[in-house]
């Protein structure tokens, strides 16, 4: 309803009011000048009873307007000349303005036009027509043309304020429809904008997804091909700059996978998994990454659980270990000397499942005013953002960081003060996890509960967490606090018949280290029995370990120390002292390049790699030999289905890429989920997608498992080792699985020219770890897949399929480029820029120099080709003269076999290796002859393979001809 | 009651009625107002006008075929004394003096007369 509308609903009710008022009044008039008082009370129920019915029928309409005019006038004129003769008579023609004046309140001039022409007519009918009939003599009118004249000027005067009251009414209601006009517009435009940014938010996420995957990608081969090239004999400096390059290029992933965790928690996409976890080890696995950085700079990294911390709890370990590690990191990172120590108690909560953990990180390092405390959590900030700041880092890490204790529930602060260290708190909200802590972490052994144990530390808190070790095992360690402490309690123990069986030493202490000690107590005569000595140190430095060792330490543990390890490590050590089992070596520290292998049960199975990539699946073919499983591949999903259909159930796992032409990694696990379940057949994505849907997905389609490309080798073979385990465990292995795949190596690598243009040798080795029978594997097999590329492409050209020839190019410039072969690279880029941009006129000029650079190269491929003339080294395993010699003669199904064989070695068809298993069985798998065949198939060196059969057959027509 | 039948009435008016309302407020709407005050201003000139106890002076109104002497002497049948002529033949001012005034106006209304005015009222409100 508008403004004046509801002016005049209140002002019709106001008039309802007053009108019947005038009831009572009239009574008390009439009665008081001794009047009849029916009458009057009459007429005023007239007029108010006549509104009354107006307004009950028609609302504040006009017609309800005039009655009211025409009413409300009645009423000074009943009064008027009920007081006639009265002295209040001239007096109550105020009364008049005054109704004529509140007329007003409807917003409209009409009734006071009806207002003012019902005062003249009661006047002129009571004051001229009524006399006029009675008396002879004419009226003096003139008091009455004063009335009227006054009347007339007032109703003028609100005619007019009326108008200006209604104009500013209408005024303000247009103004009112306009700003309602312009609310609704901005309405629309703000759902038109917020659409936009949200289409904007979901384009930077697929942007996201994208680039993670066109990063991954090549990251991937980066650290595949630098972890591959680690594993061989290096001169020095070589292993130097690939050490640098996988650090390097580890710490490039870290950074990605900071940014893409940071969109995703901006997109809230994040999602926080829910899982009972042991919250010391994930702590301490934390802390165990930060602690390298530690030790390198001399920082103590000391981590303490108050006894209220719960041993198991639920909710998402990695992002809890992430936020450890990046609290940590970062105060190992600002702390030039002194300590970190990381505390972690549970918070009183009401609700008893709950575990409020508050996890405390101080150090002693620069510290930060409060401007940068300010700062500190905001995005692609730091507290130094100075160009020539000491610190590098995105300033990404406490976003992600105060973004995932906020997902948890929790949240985050820190007390700071410049040269005075900072304390980062943290507090969360997980669940009490119900599964009980492994009792193994828990229990010394009985015949070990009277251990007498002493600890040696100069720091009281790592004296403190040691004994809280131990008293969690119910034993009550002896603390000193210094080497001459130590000596003095330990030859007390001597004197008093209880000496100590255990001896916890650190190594850096001041005055006598302890390895000092250690020495010093070998040569003390008081003590006929020295303890077991155990040094714990925060430096995994080499020279204390050989120190260490040098001096008889049985054992050397790194801090901070996790309750588990050490306890292992003393039931070794005693174990061991009575002749029960295992050494007492120091822990060797892992080399990380050694190669990861399969559990010896698991050797031998059979993977299918599905990888389009050529360089991926170089990357991971290595990888998975190397770990003792046989590797076969498929280019896309739809040759791996047919692999995996036709084969019945040979493979114990399938290693699935997602994006692949043809036919998709889901599609394809898809189609082999409808004949073969999870049980029968794992199948493991491995893609550059890292987002948490594209894991979905996976699983959604069938998959069991999912691997981030980049792919990292120990991951890779760990779970390979378990979903093969899992499934042999179950009972589905099958013989093929006992062939150790290591035997199928080669024993010598073929050879390569040192020069053969185009391809640039040298470099395209170095790309290859140096492993020539590789890259001749890889160029024969360019010059076999890209023979007719120009023609193929030629053709998708003239059919339009401009996007399959786009796909075309871009893999044999990624090949091209590989391979060291530069011209054909960028000409096939160049083509593949034209398609991209639908340049078509320029099609046939990028095709034409396409062709051009690819004839030397397609030559020099077919140089290598065995057979072509022009060289042919022995490709793979070529038996010698005396092989030959012994060579067996085939009969007529296994010749049968031999020719298929050749055929599909010649097509490159990998049902080769079926055909191959029927030969074995048709002519017995232990034929010598066959072991370079087999090998050469194990490892799909086809060109070797079709040396090897050809061989075969000819032995076998060469007899029958001589016979 | 008055506050929901003005509730239903008042404050939720369809539009379209409110706009048909104002679009026909002309003539149309005028008529029961005039009605009212064609009724009201004689209702209010008779029961203001009319004599009482208190009128002093009565204006009698006999029927309009009287003349002059027929209307005097009705006042004299109605014990009144005569004070003035009317405009008409058939009104006069008369009195009855220190005699029961209610009693007078009865007996003029039995002898005859159609209304007895109170004549001092007739002044009107220019206090004449």
């Amino acid at each position: 309803m508008i403004e004046i509308e509801r002016l005049r609903v209140r002002f019709g009710y106001l008039l309802l009011a007053l009108l019947w008022l005038h009831l009572p009044v009239a009574l008390i008039v009439a009665n008081a000048v001794g009047r009849d008082m029916v009458a009057p009370a009459l007429i005023v129920a007239l007029l108010a009873g006549a509104y009354t019915l107006s307004w009950l029928l028609y609302g504040v309409q006009p017609v309800t307007r005039y009655v009211s005019a025409v009413a409300l006038m009645g009423m000074p004129s009943l009064f008027v000349f009920l007081l006639a003769g009265h002295g209040w008579q001239m007096d109550l023609h105020m009364y008049f303005f005054a109704s004529l004046a509140l007329m007003i309140g409807w917003c409209d001039w009409r009734p006071i036009l009806m207002a003012a022409t019902a005062v003249a007519l009661h006047h002129l009918a009571l004051n001229v027509a009524f006399p006029a009939a009675v008396f002879p003599a004419g009226q003096d009118l003139s008091r009455v043309w004063l009335h009227a004249g006054i009347v007339a000027f007032q109703t003028v005067i609100l005619v007019w304020i009326c108008e200006m009251l209604v104009g500013g009414f209408n005024r303000v209601q247009a103004m009112s429809e306009e700003i309602m006009l312009s609310n609704e517009t901005l309405e629309h435009k703000v759902e038109e904008r917020t659409r936009e940014a949200q289409a904007a938010n979901a384009a930077k996420g697929l942007f996201l997804a994208n680039m993670s995957h066109e990063i991954r990608t090549p990251m991937n081969a980066i650290l595949g091909f630098t972890h591959l090239a680690l594993r061989g004999d290096l001169p020095p400096k070589q292993f130097e700059y690939l050490t640098k390059i996988r650090q390097a290029s580890t710490a490039l992933l870290a950074l990605i996978n900071d940014i893409l965790d940071f969109s995703k928690i901006e997109a809230g996409k994040l999602v926080l998994e829910k899982s009972c976890f042991d919250i010391r080890e994930e702590v301490d696995t934390a802390i165990g990454i930060a602690m390298l950085k530690a030790t390198e700079k001399g920082i103590d990294l000391r981590v303490s659980f108050a006894p209220n911390v719960p041993d198991m709890v639920v909710g998402d370990a990695l992002r809890l270990n992430q936020i450890v590690l990046n609290l940590v990191g970062n105060a190992v990172k600002f702390t030039e000397r002194g300590e970190v120590q990381i505390a972690i108690r549970r918070l009183p909560d009401p609700t008893p499942s709950k575990a409020v953990l508050e996890i405390a990180v101080r150090d002693t390092g620069v510290g930060m005013d409060a401007e940068q405390q300010a700062n500190l959590f905001r995005s692609f900030a730091q507290a130094d953002s100075s160009t020539t700041r000491k610190f590098g880092g995105t300033g990404l890490g406490l976003a992600i960081t105060k973004q995932l204790v906020e997902l948890m529930g929790g949240s985050i602060g820190v007390q700071s003060a410049p040269g005075l260290g900072s304390v980062f708190t943290v507090s969360l909200q997980l669940e009490e996890g119900s599964a009980a802590r492994p009792a193994k972490a828990f229990a010394l052994p009985p015949d070990m509960q009277g251990l007498r144990v002493l600890i040696v530390d100069d720091n009281p808190g790592a004296r403190e967490i040691l004994a809280a070790i131990f008293a969690g095992w119910s034993l009550q360690a002896e603390l000193a606090a210094s080497a001459p402490e130590a000596l003095a309690a330990l030859e007390a123990a001597a004197e008093q018949g209880s000496p100590f069986d255990l001896m916890l030493v650190d190594w850096k202490m001041p005055s006598v280290s302890g390895v000092d000690l250690v020495r010093e107590l070998e040569h003390n005569p008081k003590l006929t029995r020295p303890p077991v000595a155990l040094m714990v140190s925060a430096y995994a430095r080499e020279d204390a370990m050989t120190a260490a060792q040098d001096v008889g330490i049985a054992a050397f543990l790194v801090k901070p120390i996790d309750g588990g390890m050490l306890l292992d490590t003393i039931v070794d050590l005693f174990r061991a002292k009575e002749g029960k089992a295992l050494p007492a070596d120091p822990p060797a520290t892992g080399n990380q390049d050694a190669v990861p292998m399969v559990s010896a049960g698991v050797r031998g199975a059979r993977v299918l790699l599905v990888e389009d990539n050529e360089i991926n699946s170089e990357v991971a073919f290595e990888i998975l030999t190397d770990a003792g499983l046989m590797v076969e591949l498929a280019g896309n999903g739809r040759i791996a289905c047919e692999m995996v259909l036709q084969a019945g159930r040979q493979y114990q796992a399938v290693l699935m890429d997602v994006q692949m032409p043809e036919m998709d990694g889901l599609e394809a696990t898809r189609r082999i989920r409808q004949s073969l379940s999870s049980a029968q057949l794992p199948i493991i994505a491995m893609t550059a997608h890292a987002y948490e849907r594209e894991r979905r997905a996976c699983i959604e389609a069938g998959m069991d498992d999912h691997i981030a490309k980049p792919v990292d080798p120990e991951r890779l073979i760990a779970t390979l080792d378990r979903w093969i385990g899992e499934r042999l465990a179950g009972g589905a292995a099958t013989g093929e699985v006992a062939a150790p795949a290591v035997a199928a190596r080669p024993a010598r690598a073929p050879e390569l020219p040192d020069a053969l243009p185009p391809f640039d040798i040298a470099t395209a080795l170095v790309r290859v770890n140096g492993k020539r029978s590789l890259l001749m594997k890889l160029i024969v097999s360019f010059g076999e897949k890209y023979a007719d590329v120009v023609a193929q492409l030629g053709d998708q050209i003239a059919r339009e399929d401009v996007d399959e020839a786009r796909r075309l190019a871009h893999s044999l410039k990624g090949v091209a480029g590989s391979l060291e072969l530069r011209h054909v690279a960028e000409a096939a880029r160049q083509l593949e820029d034209a398609l991209t941009h639908r340049e078509t006129d320029s099609f046939q000029i990028r095709l034409s120099k396409l062709d051009q650079a690819m004839l030397p190269a397609l030559a020099a491929a077919r140089s290598l080709t065995p057979g072509s003339g022009t060289q042919a080294p022995p490709a793979g395993p070529a038996p010698d003269a005396a092989e030959a010699a012994d060579r067996p003669v085939l009969g007529e199904p296994a010749l049968e076999l031999v020719t298929t064989l050749v055929t599909q070695l010649e097509r490159r068809n990998l049902g080769a290796r079926r055909t191959f298993e029927q030969l074995e069985r048709v002519v017995g798998a232990d034929m010598p002859a066959l072991a370079p065949l087999r090998a050469a198939l194990t490892r799909l060196d086809f060109n070797a393979a079709l040396i090897v059969a050809h061989q075969l057959g000819d032995a076998t027509k060469t007899e029958e001809t001589q016979s | 009651m008055f506050g929901a039948l003005a509730g239903t009435w008042h404050g939720g008016l369809p539009s379209g009625r409110r706009e048909r309302a104002r679009a026909g407020a002309g003539a149309g709407q005028i008529w029961p107002a005039l009605l009212l005050l064609v009724v009201s201003i004689p209702a209010i000139g008779l029961a203001a006008l009319g004599a009482g106890a208190g009128t002093d002076h009565v204006a009698v109104v006999a029927p309009p075929w009287y003349g002059p002497a027929q209307t005097l002497a009705l006042v004299d049948r109605a014990g009144g004394r005569f004070v003035d002529v009317g405009r008409y033949g058939n009104v006069v001012v008369a009195t009855v003096g220190e005699g029961d005034r209610r009693m007078f106006l009865d007996a003029l209304s039995r002898e005859g007369a159609w209304l007895t005015l109170d004549a001092g009222s007739l002044a009107g409100c220019t206090g004449r």
